[in-house]
């Protein structure tokens, strides 16, 4: 693949200050790139750096083999255009004089829109679908109508590349998917070369060929969306917790954020507690406990339910058992440890089946922490076994039945 | 140029002309309009001559005091819309005037000192007060320009504080001034009201040749104008070098302004209501918009100084007629439109 845009070593900020820091990247003719990375982390900076409004301090940018220092306004203009973030005209120009407003590059001082330049306009505002528009206003315009003449008027400029510089933030999700389908339209059909600097990663791991990530000025990932939508890869760089899966609905890799990142800052306040869960009857639990500083483990859950992969973007103590199995020897002996180095174990308001019930039988072995039972709505399909079993333990003194208040309340150790 | 541009810039040309004229026949001596046509004729092609003879005085009072007087009303009143046009779309502000870099108080500055001191000097053709007002108004703008740069931008926001500043220091020191010489404190307040009062052909000389070549080199800047409008940023995406382009615009314009109200004073309002006023007629496009400004703000300027001259028993400053026509005039118009003033 031609390059066609070239990052070499680029360093620049404003002032003392170094915003990007030896960054180097190349955009190949045709590929759909996105540049993704935590607020402050350079992204605006690097488009400005391309447009020429923030001043290189050592490394290179190519564009088409050319230099970027050395091309004048206009020459750049021709080889590439910007869709900004936001764009909010004051004053009421028609939105055919907006979009013929991209022409500006080929024209001589004085010289009027020649027939071809009109072609290219009409062109533009097609491919946009937004050519019945061209006598309105746009400031009588939507907000997703006037980003897609704002994108026109790129196209107007016929360029090599299209920089998109967060072209979705201000809009709602209809207009940010009309933007992004149309984006990979213009790649797929037209062949337009796209660099777009994106805050939805989702979007970017759907829409896109290939994921930069950029963190602190510096680039820390580039490749092929599958490898850059990975937990180890998108983690540290935005400190939360979050999990990646594969959205069948979309056929595209996507992350789920959790929350942000406070293992750092969590207080552990000495207790553990054991959580008997699945299915989501845990995570309320689950996130109550870690939140007040326990240190949480929970068993036995199969792998990928949802509260095993809530337990594991916490990085919990988990006993693991494969999915639709039911729970093994091993796995119930590991539980049965688990439960017993804790403080308090409790039973979450979970459906009972035959695969789980050693789930709850095991509960009559555990001996030394309090336990604690928590039953509202979830079912007993074992025929009334795993009930008799709660009874006897409830009726002997050895766990309580509590209410998801009371919950609360022990959650904060009281 | 398509046919509609080529109607439309005589259609403007014989507004403006017809405007004139009009002026130039109202006045305290009877002179028919007939013979003011007459006269006008007789001195600008020939012809006439014995016509022309025959009236006597009336063609010197016509061709010597009024008409140039109407003619320097009308080319002034043109070159503040258009710089206010510019102004506007330059600092993408509707409060933008001619007036906002500090032109106005630094003419006024210059203009006091030249009362005060009335050291007979002539420059470029201006009389004493004239040439210090012109003076100022440079030195004024070419610091604020200077403040307000960093780097080799100069960023708009600090430009207009900058302006504000400048214009309020100095505000001062002129009302300091005014206290202190009292004498001349009649002679100060009256020429920061603005005037065309005694006005002739020096003065249409003297303006001139500042307002024609600010006004092709604007004419040139009209498209980028258009774009620098979306914001600079925007501007420079789309190939417009946005800060040499306002280097030039604000060097040019400061020079026809500084003219202007060196020999005039201080005419607001002009500047600051006709650009929006074609704009809400016509659109923000500025190669229709800065001419059609033109004419509007000349033809506005040019009865209000017939009024002023020819209405009340004692002449009144033309400042004071533009605001008091022009404001209602403005209110109505944003009213009976009801839409964005931009």
């Amino acid at each position: 693949m031609e390059p066609i845009l070239t990052f070499d070593g680029v360093t620049a900020g404003y002032g003392e200050k170094d915003i990007l820091k030896d960054f180097s990247c190349s955009v190949g003719q045709g590929e759909f790139v996105s540049l993704i990375g935590p607020n402050g982390s350079g992204k605006s900076t690097l488009i400005h750096t391309v447009t020429g409004v923030v001043p290189l301090k050592s490394g290179r940018i190519t564009l088409d083999g050319k230099d970027n220092d050395r091309l004048s306004h206009m020459e750049r203009a021709r080889m590439v255009a910007v869709v900004p973030q936001n764009f909010t005209p004051s004053f009421g120009f028609r939105a055919k004089e907006i979009v013929a407003m991209g022409r500006h590059p080929y024209l001589k001082r004085l010289q009027s829109e020649s027939e071809e330049d009109y072609r290219i306009i009409d062109r533009a505002m097609e491919q946009t679908g937004t050519l019945h528009l061209r006598e309105r206003k746009i400031t009588e315009l939507s907000g997703g109508e006037r980003q897609r003449i704002i994108i026109s008027a790129a196209l107007a400029q016929t360029p090599k590349v299209l920089i998109l510089d967060e072209p979705t933030n201000h809009l709602d999700i209809q207009y940010t998917l009309e933007i992004m389908e149309l984006m990979r339209r213009l790649n797929r059909e037209e062949g337009i070369t796209i660099f777009a600097v994106l805050h939805d990663i989702n979007m970017a791991a759907r829409f896109s060929d290939r994921i930069v990530v950029l963190n602190g000025g510096k680039k820390t990932a580039d490749g092929p969306v599958g490898e850059i939508i990975r937990e180890e890869v998108l983690k540290p760089v935005y400190r939360i917790d979050l999990v990646t899966r594969e959205n069948s609905l979309t056929a595209s890799p996507e992350i789920v954020a959790l929350r942000s990142n406070r293992e750092a800052e969590r207080k552990l306040n000495g207790r553990r507690v054991h959580v008997i869960c699945g299915g989501g009857s845990g995570s309320r639990i689950i996130e109550g406990f870690y939140n007040q500083g326990w240190q949480v483990s929970c068993g036995v859950l199969s792998s990928g339910d949802s509260d095993y992969n809530l337990a594991r973007s916490l990085g919990l103590e988990i006993v693991e058992e494969k999915p639709y199995s039911p729970v093994s020897d091993k796995a119930c002996e590991v539980n049965l440890a688990a439960a017993c180095r804790a403080d308090a174990v409790v039973l979450a308001d979970v459906d009972i089946g035959m695969s789980n019930l050693r789930n709850v039988t095991v509960l009559n072995d555990v001996a030394g922490p309090e336990i604690v039972i928590l039953r509202e709505n979830a079912g007993d399909y074992t025929g009334g076994r795993a009930d008799e079993v709660i009874s006897n333990l409830v009726a002997s003194g050895r766990a309580r039945k509590v209410s998801g208040k009371e919950m609360k309340e022990m959650m904060k150790g009281n | 140029m398509s046919k509609k541009r080529i109607v439309a810039s005589l259609l403007f040309i014989a507004g403006g002309a017809a405007v004139i004229l009009i002026c130039t026949f109202f006045g305290a001596a009877d002179v028919t309009i007939k013979d003011t046509l007459m006269i006008l004729v007789n001195k600008t092609f020939g012809g006439f001559s014995e016509q022309v003879e025959a009236l006597g005085s009336k063609a010197t009072i016509i061709w010597s005091l009024r008409f140039p007087r109407s003619l320097l009303a009308f080319l002034t009143g043109g070159a503040l819309a258009v710089c206010g046009g510019v102004y506007q779309a330059i600092f993408k502000n509707p409060m933008a005037d001619p007036f906002v870099l500090g032109i106005s108080s630094g003419a006024a500055f210059g203009a006091t000192v030249g009362i005060v001191l009335s050291i007979p000097v002539t420059f470029l053709g201006m009389n004493t007060v004239s040439a210090f007002a012109f003076i100022g108004a440079l030195l004024s703008i070419f610091f604020v320009y200077n403040i307000a740069k960093v780097g080799r931008q100069a960023n708009t926001t600090s430009l207009l504080l900058c302006g504000v500043a400048v214009n309020q220091l100095l505000t001062a020191i002129i009302s300091f001034v005014m206290l202190v010489a009292s004498n001349e404190m009649r002679q100060i307040y009256f020429w920061t009201l603005g005037s065309f009062s005694a006005r002739g052909w020096d003065h249409v000389i003297t303006v001139l040749p500042y307002i024609a070549i600010g006004l092709i080199v604007v004419a040139v800047y009209c498209r980028e104008l258009d774009i620098m409008v979306m914001g600079d940023e925007t501007a420079v995406r789309f190939g417009v070098n946005v800060e040499r382009n306002k280097r030039i615009l604000f060097l040019v314009t400061s020079l026809m302004m500084a003219a202007c109200v060196s020999v005039s004073g201080i005419i607001g309002f002009v500047g600051l209501v006709s650009p929006h006023v074609v704009r809400i007629v016509i659109g923000p496009v500025h190669k229709r918009l800065l001419p059609a400004a033109f004419m509007l703000g000349g033809a506005m300027l040019c009865i209000c100084d017939t009024i002023a001259r020819a209405v009340m028993e004692a002449e009144i400053p033309v400042g004071i007629i533009t605001a008091i026509v022009g404001a209602p005039f403005f209110i109505y118009l944003l009213r009976a439109r009801n839409r964005e003033v931009m």
